[in-house]
């Protein structure tokens, strides 16, 4: 090995409008090693790894590759510098097929047009290295979660990289697949190349890393060798603290009468045969791989889509298949969704109005007008109590950081005054004071009696604030673990099918 | 033809389309006995070849993500800038002419694309602002129809021998040109890369802008064969003969399979809904209905459409749930 690390970056700083996420960390990368990258959400991983991508440049430090400084101002500069990037969420274009996928930007030319065949060829041949099925001619659009998965990691296998970058691949991968992975990545790196592995799932590290960089609040928080990678010590380095100063402390929580009771719910092309209770001063916990029917059911649930079997009892008062969002929000449901910049918030108006969109029909008007007064009363004092840091009400959300946006979807909710309130996604893309004031406000929620439903995608958040955890695999239900029995492994097999799963790709 | 190397859902819109332009052909061959002459059937191809000229145009920049209202007014001010330049009848002036008009069209297309990427101004406000803008140049050039497209020049792109005539090459010509560029380079598949997800193509490494830009270039294009179509048959300039254009192209495009959202569509149906569009007008004009009934059903026929694609959508997702 040389004397410097092939990738070396250091002091590197990157702001966004004020917001610095990251605050001059170091970060290198050899050939022929599998470094993981952890933190909680909103540490700085993926923008550290945009960097690298080319996708965002750098306020300030320097990046070097083989000891040369580079810049990287565009992802084909990256591309060329043999850096292979799968990204954490799905990022490939669904009208498009898996062969044009694979090749775009990079396409297989023969006199000057595109050469299908070719490209089809190769992306077999890459099918066949990696133990996939892909079939080059399909939609992208039109496969399952898992694939689209592969797809992307094909991608990047079929650049040849030296650097491959690969942030939280397995969010949508079954066990059997995430072990597949694995044994492809263990043999790339033997083959020399350098792997930087970004995962929430801690257990997948200790397995996986030959070194370990922890990131906090946009900072270096430490490294661990090989020897001494362990997940307690990974955690404490993450969050500074123990797993139970994060989360509320839930042992003196006992479950009124039943808020919710879901009977057989069938929600067409996604979830079938789905029945559970959520009592009062609860919370459940909804988890399973991404794409495993979960969202698709609260989403049924809240009316907003079509369920075709299945009953749902809200406070002993039945709801009609055909009830619309807003008689279902009267009858006591709320949801706050994953996507608060996509479907949640109203960017470019004020906290006042987004807070109190959800009420403004049943608290706070009449004859169909909008008090004025009692909209800028209660939405003070939702504002007040989620302690939302802002100096107006008026200030527009967008401008407003990723915990306050999602308090301000909290206070709406809150507004409305839901019986059973639907959490999905309730941390994603917060830094991890927010984080805590959401889980203090959840917890609060529960003791004045509400139930709460969440969904998350957080392994250490599912089982940190679940009262009862209910896993999810391929549309149907496999598993109800209360806290006590709540592990990783334990909440991994269920994720899986409960058992070892003979579906390829 | 490969057309299975490049096989998408869409393809089935495909048959819906040319079924429902089979159809309306085959109700006016029963109801009208002059309608089958080859005579008829090549005037009708003439009349409609220059909608779809411009809506192949459309169809790209609309595949793309994007909108181009103004391909109506430069049609428009394509003939006027023909018919001024042209005018004295000489060969320097007939190639200088032709010229223009590409080159005119070239700067347009290039000012529409700049203004939706760079400038950052919505496609359908750069493009109509560009509509009313080339109206008055148009206009300026022309204020009356006028001046004088050379006589040989309109003979050649005017020559017909029963249902074939130079309409249908130049057609048959832009067509495969397009298709070869949106099925068969790198950049015709960014084209509908960055028509699903521009952020997601951008990481993907796809030079968005400038593939969009292009695609409002390709529509300035085909507006200008449009328009030296249009001035051979009228062998003027006119300052307004291009108006309907717009609208039209971008609801033959529709009426085709393409997505006013991006992404999706396929050349080829554009031309089966100009066709569509243009065989109804001829139809109302053989049986004497007033023109203005033509706008009502144009606007039905698109609705029908919408609703045929809608519903055909919704059949596959159900499908798919069953998979």
């Amino acid at each position: 090995m040389s004397e410097h690390p092939y990738l070396e970056m250091s002091g590197i700083t990157k702001r966004f409008a004020g917001v610095t996420a990251l605050d001059s960390v170091n970060f290198n990368c050899e050939l022929g090693e599998i470094h993981a990258l952890v933190g909680e959400n909103g540490a700085g991983k993926s923008t550290l790894m945009n960097l690298l991508g080319g996708l965002l440049t750098p306020t300030e430090g320097t990046i070097r590759l083989d000891g040369k400084r580079v810049e990287l101002p565009d992802p084909n500069t990256s591309y060329d510098h043999g850096i292979g990037f799968v990204h954490q969420e799905s990022n490939l274009l669904t009208n498009l097929t898996v062969a044009e996928n694979m090749f775009l930007s990079h396409e297989i030319l023969r006199k000057g047009v595109l050469d299908r065949a070719t490209m089809r060829q190769k992306v077999m041949e890459v099918n066949e290295r990696l133990g996939y099925k892909l079939d080059p001619d399909a939609q992208v659009g039109s496969l399952k979660l898992a694939d689209q998965q592969l797809t992307e990691i094909a991608r990047a296998v079929l650049s040849e990289p030296k650097l491959l970058i690969m942030d939280e691949p397995t969010a949508a991968l079954s066990e059997e697949e995430v072990e597949r992975l694995f044994a492809i990545l263990l043999k790339l790196r033997d083959q020399g190349v350098g792997i930087i592995y970004i995962s929430h799932r801690l257990e997948e590290v200790v397995h996986l890393a030959d070194r370990v960089t922890v990131f906090k609040d946009g900072k270096n928080a430490g490294e661990l060798e090989r020897g001494d990678i362990s997940k307690d010590r990974m955690i404490t380095m993450m969050v500074g603290r123990t797993l139970s100063d994060i989360y509320p402390d839930r042992s003196a929580v006992t479950p009124g009468e039943v808020l919710l009771d879901v009977k057989g719910l069938r929600v067409p092309g996604a979830a079938e045969d789905i029945s559970f209770t959520v009592r009062a001063g609860e919370i459940v916990g909804l988890g399973g791989l991404e794409g495993q029917g979960q969202r698709e059911t609260v989403r049924a649930i809240f009316g907003d889509l079509r369920y075709t079997a299945g009953e749902i009892t809200v406070r002993g008062q039945s709801i009609a298949p055909k009830q619309t969002i807003g008689g279902r929000i009267r009858s006591g449901l709320g949801y706050v969704t994953h996507d608060r910049r996509g479907e949640g918030l109203i960017l470019h108006e004020s906290i006042r109005e987004n807070t109190s969109l959800a009420a403004l029909e049943r608290v706070i008007s009449k004859f169909h007008l909008i008090k004025g007064d009692e909209e800028q009363r209660q939405a003070q004092a939702q504002a007040g109590r989620l302690k939302i840091k802002t100096p107006s009400l008026e200030q527009k959300v967008g401008n407003l950081s990723g915990g306050n946006q999602q308090k301000v979807m909290l206070a709406r909710w809150l507004m409305a005054g839901p019986k059973v309130l639907i959490v999905d996604e309730p941390t994603r893309g917060i830094d991890v004071g927010a984080r805590m004031s959401v889980y203090e406000i959840i917890h609060e929620l529960t003791q004045e009696g509400m139930g709460i439903v969440i969904l998350t995608s957080d392994m250490l958040e599912l089982i940190g604030l679940s009262d009862r955890i209910l896993m999810f695999y391929e549309g149907h239900l496999t598993a109800e673990v209360p806290r006590a029995e709540a592990t990783e492994e334990r909440l991994m097999q269920a994720a899986s099918g409960g058992k070892k799963e003979g579906s390829a790709t | 033809m490969k057309l299975k190397h490049t096989v998408r859902p869409q393809m089935k819109s495909l048959f819906v389309i040319y079924g429902l332009l089979l159809a309306v052909f085959l109700i006016m061959v029963v109801i009208s006995p002059t309608y089958r002459s080859a005579e008829n059937i090549g005037n009708i191809i003439v009349q409609c070849v220059p909608l779809a000229v411009v809506s192949l145009g459309q169809t790209v920049v609309m595949i793309g993500g994007g909108i181009d209202m103004s391909v109506g007014s430069l049609i428009s001010l394509s003939t006027c800038i023909a018919a001024v330049v042209m005018k004295p009848g000489t060969g320097l002036s007939l190639a200088l002419g032709i010229l223009a008009v590409f080159l005119v069209a070239g700067i347009v297309g290039l000012c529409n694309g700049i203004g939706a990427n760079y400038a950052k101004v919505p496609p359908l406000i750069t493009t109509l602002s560009m509509m009313i803008l080339l109206s008055g140049v148009a206009q300026g050039v022309l204020p009356v129809a006028g001046g004088k497209v050379n006589a040989g020049f309109a003979k050649v792109m005017m020559a017909r021998a029963g249902i074939f005539s130079m309409s249908i090459l130049i057609l048959l010509i832009v067509y495969l040109i397009i298709r070869r560029f949106m099925y068969r380079t790198p950049t015709g598949v960014s084209v509908y890369a960055v028509g699903n997800n521009a952020d997601i193509a951008a990481s993907m490494g796809v030079r968005t802008k400038r593939v969009s830009v292009l695609t409002y270039v390709i529509a300035a294009l085909c507006a200008a064969v449009t328009g030296l179509l249009l001035a051979s048959r009228i062998r003027i300039g006119d300052p307004l003969v291009g108006t309907t254009f717009g609208l039209d192209s971008i609801t033959a495009a529709a009426i085709g399979g393409t997505a006013l959202t991006g992404g999706v569509g396929m050349v080829a149906g554009s031309i089966a809904g100009a066709f569509l569009i243009g065989m109804l007008s001829n139809m109302m004009n053989i049986l004497g209905i007033n023109h203005f009934y033509q706008y009502v059903l144009k606007g039905l026929l698109l609705v029908v459409a919408m609703i045929i694609y809608s519903l055909s959508s919704m059949v596959e997702v159900k499908k798919h749930d069953r998979a």
